[in-house]
């Protein structure tokens, strides 16, 4: 390959700088625009930026056996215990008006 | 929660309490229920009190005959004395007069300061289960409805003690059925129901600590504790005694059971229970514990559930559901 041949085929610096430049200006517009209506284009936190899904409220029910007049065997829903167990042994963990079994 | 008639009162050597909701239309206010109520106990102790020389128990207990004349009330009581003796095959005995008075309960000790607890179990002999009494004395007292008698060999004598309070409770509890609910607490022994009974709690005391460490969710039926704490004395030897014998022998029980309480359809069947797993020891009392439910005191102060009480509470969770099924529609 001669070096005019060479020389032919390599383009210009000004055309190469403001191409490039030109190239710049166009995605840093879309990007801004994408970002101006609220889409990451990285869509790194994609799922950050949803809304956050909604669980169900577990609740924990204590289930506990009544002993129906006259029987003393039944519950309210099969086998369940009729008891509850206070955190700890204070006369205070039971209203006052409610009736205490002890030794008499 | 519908307001309830509070009323309290010193009867039958404790406290007494009474809570009686609504009535039915036209029926006797829930204040009258009471009144009447605490006439009732007020002749129940003066009829049955084995500590008043006066009281037909006192009575049916020196007479000679073989057969003696009763009132409906003293026949009810001896009927439930021997149904608790024979439920508890012999343990809860209601002919121990002679052993309990031995053993140094001859009077009444309501007010007594009772001897601490502690001292009594680190002074108290070896552990062992109590027995019933091989002679099965109580099988030769009779109740003759027809007659109206009681027929026992003269001499035997009976104690309501075991029993009565329980008995009173489920009396008390038979006339306030029309009331919306209620509560008969005799001393501890205590009767709920009530035509809307729903669900209260009941505290348990514990024996040493006098703490309230378990709750018993109940809407209707019995519940009973028996314990050492308060009937518990030093007699002049220096030896501690208490009011549960052993059937077998006449004296205290020492069983490695200080306290339990005991689930029933009535107070008379709780009250039964409770004092026959005491008596019984650790073992046995789970097993007469295992059907209605109920808890054992070890010497140790270790609270043992039994029977239903012993499952977990139980907790009601729902299914999981899958991510998608949980975002709102």
């Amino acid at each position: 390959m001669t070096e005019a041949a060479r020389s032919k085929r390599r383009p210009g610096a000004a055309p190469v700088f403001w191409t490039s430049m030109a190239l710049f200006c166009v995605l840093l517009g879309l990007l801004t625009y994408r970002f101006s209506i609220g889409q990451d284009p990285s869509g790194v936190g994609a799922e950050a930026a949803a809304p956050p899904v909604r669980k169900k409220v577990i609740v924990r029910r204590v289930v506990t056996t009544v002993v129906p007049a006259g029987a003393g065997e039944a519950t309210s829903d099969g086998a369940a215990p009729p008891v509850t167990e206070a955190a700890a042994p204070e006369a205070e963990a039971v209203p006052v008006s409610e009736p205490v079994t002890s030794s008499s | 929660m519908t307001a309830e008639h509070d009323t309290r009162f010193e009867a039958m050597g404790s406290h007494v309490r009474l809570l009686i909701g609504k009535p039915t239309p036209g029926g006797p206010s829930a204040a009258a229920a009471a009144e009447q109520a605490q006439r009732f106990v007020a002749e129940f102790e003066a009829a049955l009190s084995r500590f008043d020389p006066a009281s037909e128990l006192s009575a049916l207990n020196r007479d000679p005959r073989e057969r003696v004349p009763a009132s409906p009330l003293l026949r009810q009581a001896v009927r439930a004395g021997l149904w608790a003796a024979e439920l508890s095959g012999g343990l809860v005995d209601p002919t121990l007069v002679d052993g309990i008075e031995r053993a140094g309960y001859a009077t009444s000790r309501a007010g007594v300061r009772p001897a601490p607890l502690r001292s009594a179990l680190a002074a108290g002999p070896e552990r062992r289960p109590a027995a019933p009494d091989p002679a099965a004395r109580w099988c030769r007292f009779s109740v003759d409805d027809e007659r109206g008698e009681i027929v026992r060999p003269p001499g035997l004598r009976f104690d309501s003690g075991g029993i009565g309070k329980g008995l009173a409770a489920d009396l008390i509890a038979a006339s306030l059925q029309d009331y919306s609910r209620f509560v008969v607490d005799c001393g501890g022994d205590i009767r709920l129901g009530g035509r809307e009974a729903s669900p209260r709690t009941v505290a348990v005391e514990h024996p040493l600590s006098g703490g309230r460490p378990y709750v018993v969710s109940l809407r209707a039926g019995g519940i009973a504790t028996s314990g050492l704490n308060v009937r518990i004395w030093r007699r002049e030897d220096g030896t501690f005694a208490h009011h549960l014998l052993d059937p077998s022998t006449g004296e205290p029980a020492w069983t490695g059971l200080v306290g339990v309480t005991a689930l029933g359809a009535s107070t008379l069947e709780a009250e039964t229970l409770s004092k026959a797993a005491l008596l019984a020891g650790p073992e046995r009392g789970r097993e007469l514990l295992a059907a209605r439910g109920g808890l054992l005191v070890h010497d140790s102060g270790r609270v043992e559930l039994c029977g239903r009480l012993a499952a977990p509470p139980r907790v009601r969770l729902p299914r999981p559901v899958a991510a998608r099924e949980a975002v709102p529609a």
